[in-house]
């Protein structure tokens, strides 16, 4: 029953790459916008405050891995909540990575088509990423990770052209009066970011394929701080040079990478920038894919992934069609429900089962001592 | 089974040859009719009028008229198209008719804005700029004389299209530089007021008015409150804006030192405005503390300016100058126009949050009274090349 599917092998760092790319890759397009619309000038101290959603993310996946090493969450909820139920709580997940998957992937096909190829049918631009995605998938979790190591520089580079290149352009200022109406609206900020920072829990996907047991919480620990850094240095770049602009736009980082202009000719950036985006994107869309296929078949009790690959696909590229009508109704959804509807799955019933799992350990230790 | 393996791999082939084709709203630059200026106004029918100037790209290689061509250095042709309709999308699409080719907006550097479009509001109009996916918001925005239009016909002596004269009359670090981001930054902001260049052509030489010059200058800027115009102010009045608004860069200022005949000019390299508010009371009061630096680059007077005492008394008549300007504009603007251009409100409002949540609603009435204090600091750091003036030296003998 705990046989693993997956029989490649990644190092911890390898995976701390993965997830560090997993959110950032959305978060930078949609989150300094939300947050700084709830927050204004405040609007720096959201991820801070929100990083503490991730680093308990990580402590409660580690945890549960701890207590069920070979298992992914499809695995240890049969064995914690008993067959039937679990089931049921496996099928959930199932279908919340499904939808969430739907949604990653229609927020990268949104950006593209209401930026760059305007006429370019949604269903062409989704179903290539999920071609490549497929073949990474197939490739299982080693080809990801070597792929997101691959990438990661690149990320880096991207944040650091936005965030060097805007400097002449931005004012301190808008950063005041600090805490105008008192810490409420920075804590509303960092609602979004904690939904986008409950994502760590995917790494119950990736953690049994890891080869250095003793590293994955150094380095899960080490992503959620390499996400904060990102995102605090490309919402606050993009937030001094537009100032109460920023809530305004729909994606204030590319209207920041478009108005980069050097000595006259480092400017028009913002192809090569989506470029490296796009790397991103693929590393999240093949992150949350590969646990739908794990998920799928592990709860099927396949023996072999494979073959669900290219089937999960199609259903993820239709689930990205049905996930918004538009681009105001995806974004209204991820600034409200969206960060509570990934909260309530990714953290608080994997604490529930935590909490379940530890009672079930002590009260059989209490047993035995008895015994 | 072996048989179907090529098969296979063809297949997979094949399906990376459809791929390769590309997106398929791929656009060729000999597609493209590339626009580097554009001009919103008003008609008097009601419509907006949209004109663009645009750059038109030859194919490479080119066919045998280019051939004898070669020494031109490369001066592209522009040429001006307009069109009118309810607003500047309508108008594009109607200016799309007129052209063969695909409108093109990434290069655009500068989009005036006439003044009868100004007197009603730009907001509207502006608002195209900011949502089209197309768009910038790092173009140049100007404002000038209806029909403005007529800017765009210029063809410069100098720089290759109007729309990059006017960005670069900007970047000359001399007058107010405004982009779409500017504009939008100080239209959302506290004080609603928004100064925009105004734009116009070199009036012709005296004599030789058949002779239109053509060449483009930027005098002084419009003052906007809310988007409507409320006036005009000159180059001058404009300099004491820009020093409040911290937006000085370098300066030339010549003064007229005491019990001398000549006069001293001094090269300013360095400036920082730091706006002081200070609430006590009733009282809004603001300081305006300014701390420049230069150097003397010519000196008509008999003084030695590497005299420390000179330079000292120097330093005194450039700061009184520089209080003078800006009083000036802080006569015509604060009292006259009652236009928030300086930045006062957001410097109020970062500093004293909760009293400024009182006013906000009557800004418009407390910002005429707000008593400002002016106090420059200017250090003269180098004479210039050399000591003593030639006129010195007429004189000694």
């Amino acid at each position: 029953m705990n046989s693993l599917l997956e029989k490649g092998k990644i190092s911890a760092l390898q995976m701390g790459v993965m997830m560090y790319k997993t959110i950032v890759a959305t978060e930078i397009l949609f989150v300094p916008a939300v947050i700084s619309k709830y927050a204004q000038q405040d609007m720096w101290l959201s991820p801070i405050w929100a990083s503490v959603m991730g680093f308990f993310t990580v402590f409660v996946t580690v945890a549960l891995n701890r207590l069920y090493p070979e298992c992914t969450v499809f695995q240890y909820s049969e064995r914690i909540l008993g067959k039937v139920p679990g089931k049921i709580l496996g099928l959930l997940f199932l279908l919340f990575y499904l939808h969430v998957s739907g949604i990653v992937l229609r927020q990268y096909g949104s950006f593209i088509i209401s930026v760059f190829l305007i006429r370019t049918p949604l269903f062409v631009v989704l179903g290539s990423m999920v071609l490549v995605s497929a073949y990474a998938v197939r490739g299982g979790v080693e080809v990801m990770g070597r792929a997101a190591q691959i990438f990661v520089p690149f990320l880096v580079l991207l944040v650091m052209i936005i965030t060097l290149l805007l400097l002449p352009e931005m004012d301190l200022n808008h950063l005041l009066p600090f805490m105008e109406k008192g810490i409420k609206p920075s804590l509303l900020g960092s609602i979004p970011p904690q939904g986008w920072l409950s994502e760590y829990f995917l790494m119950t996907f990736l953690l049994p394929c890891v080869s250095d047991r003793k590293n994955e919480i150094k380095w899960g620990m080490v992503s959620v701080v390499a996400v904060i850094v990102t995102l605090e240095a490309v919402s606050l770049a993009t937030y001094l040079v537009f100032g109460k602009l920023t809530e305004n736009f729909i994606f204030p980082v590319l209207e920041a990478g478009r108005y980069i202009s050097v000595a006259g000719f480092i400017e028009h950036v913002e192809s090569i920038l989506t470029a490296i985006w796009v790397m991103g994107m693929f590393v999240k869309v093949t992150v949350f894919y590969y646990a739908v296929v794990i998920g799928l078949s592990q709860w099927l009790n396949l023996s072999d992934p494979r073959p669900v690959v290219l089937p999960t696909g199609f259903l993820i590229v239709v689930m990205a069609i049905w996930a918004a009508p538009n681009l105001q109704e995806m974004f209204d959804f991820i600034a409200t429900t969206y960060p509570f509807y990934k909260i309530t799955v990714q953290v608080l019933i994997p604490t529930v089962l935590l909490l379940i799992a530890l009672l079930r350990k002590n009260l059989r230790q209490v047993a035995e001592g008895k015994g | 089974m072996n048989v179907f393996l090529p098969i296979r791999k063809m297949m997979w082939l094949g399906m990376c040859v459809m791929l390769l084709s590309g997106c398929w709203d791929r656009v060729e630059v000999n597609d493209l009719a590339l626009v580097v200026g554009t001009v919103v106004d008003k008609k008097e029918n009601g419509n907006v009028e949209l004109a663009v100037e645009l750059i038109i790209p030859q194919a490479a290689g080119g066919g045998s008229d280019m051939m004898g061509g070669g020494g031109d250095g490369g001066g592209a042709k522009t040429y001006v198209v307009a069109a009118e309709g309810a607003d500047v999308a309508d108008a594009i699409r109607k200016l799309q008719e007129k052209l063969p080719r695909k409108i093109f907006w990434a290069h655009n550097m500068s989009v005036i804005f006439g003044e009868r479009l100004l007197r009603e509001g730009i907001g509207g109009q502006l608002d195209f700029f900011d949502r089209y996916y197309a768009t910038r918001k790092q173009y140049y925005v100007f404002a000038a004389k209806s029909p403005a239009s007529a800017l765009l016909q210029a063809t410069p002596p100098v720089g290759r299209s109007s729309g990059e004269v006017m960005l670069n009359l900007t970047k000359t670090e001399v007058g107010v530089e405004m982009t779409v981001k500017d504009v939008l930054q100080m239209l959302n902001s506290d004080a609603h007021a928004v100064i925009l260049p105004w734009i116009e052509q070199n009036p012709a030489v005296p004599g030789e008015e058949e002779k239109q010059d053509t060449s483009l200058r930027v005098s002084g800027v419009a003052v906007l409150k809310k988007d409507k115009i409320v006036g005009r102010i000159d180059d001058t009045i404009t300099r004491g804006v820009m020093w409040v608004r911290n937006k000085v860069k370098t300066a030339i200022v010549t003064v007229k030192p005491k019990g001398t005949k000549g006069k001293v000019s001094v090269e300013l390299l360095e400036a920082d405005t730091k706006l002081v508010p200070s609430v006590t009371g009733g009282k809004w009061k603001m300081t305006v503390r300014i701390k420049t630096e230069g150097n003397v680059i010519q000196n008509t007077t008999d003084q030695e300016i590497d005299n420390p005492n000179v330079t000292k008394k120097l330093e005194k008549d450039i700061e009184r100058d520089i209080q003078r300007v800006i009083m000036a504009s802080l006569d015509q603007v604060q009292k006259g126009m009652k236009a928030d251009v300086f930045g006062f409100a957001e410097a109020f409002h970062r500093q004293y949050p909760d009293r400024w949540h009182k006013v906000k609603d009557r800004w418009d009435e407390v910002f005429p009274n707000v008593e400002v204090k002016v106090a420059p600091r200017v250090s003269i750091l180098r004479p210039g090349m050399t000591n003593e003036s030639p006129v010195t030296e007429v004189k000694q003998p």
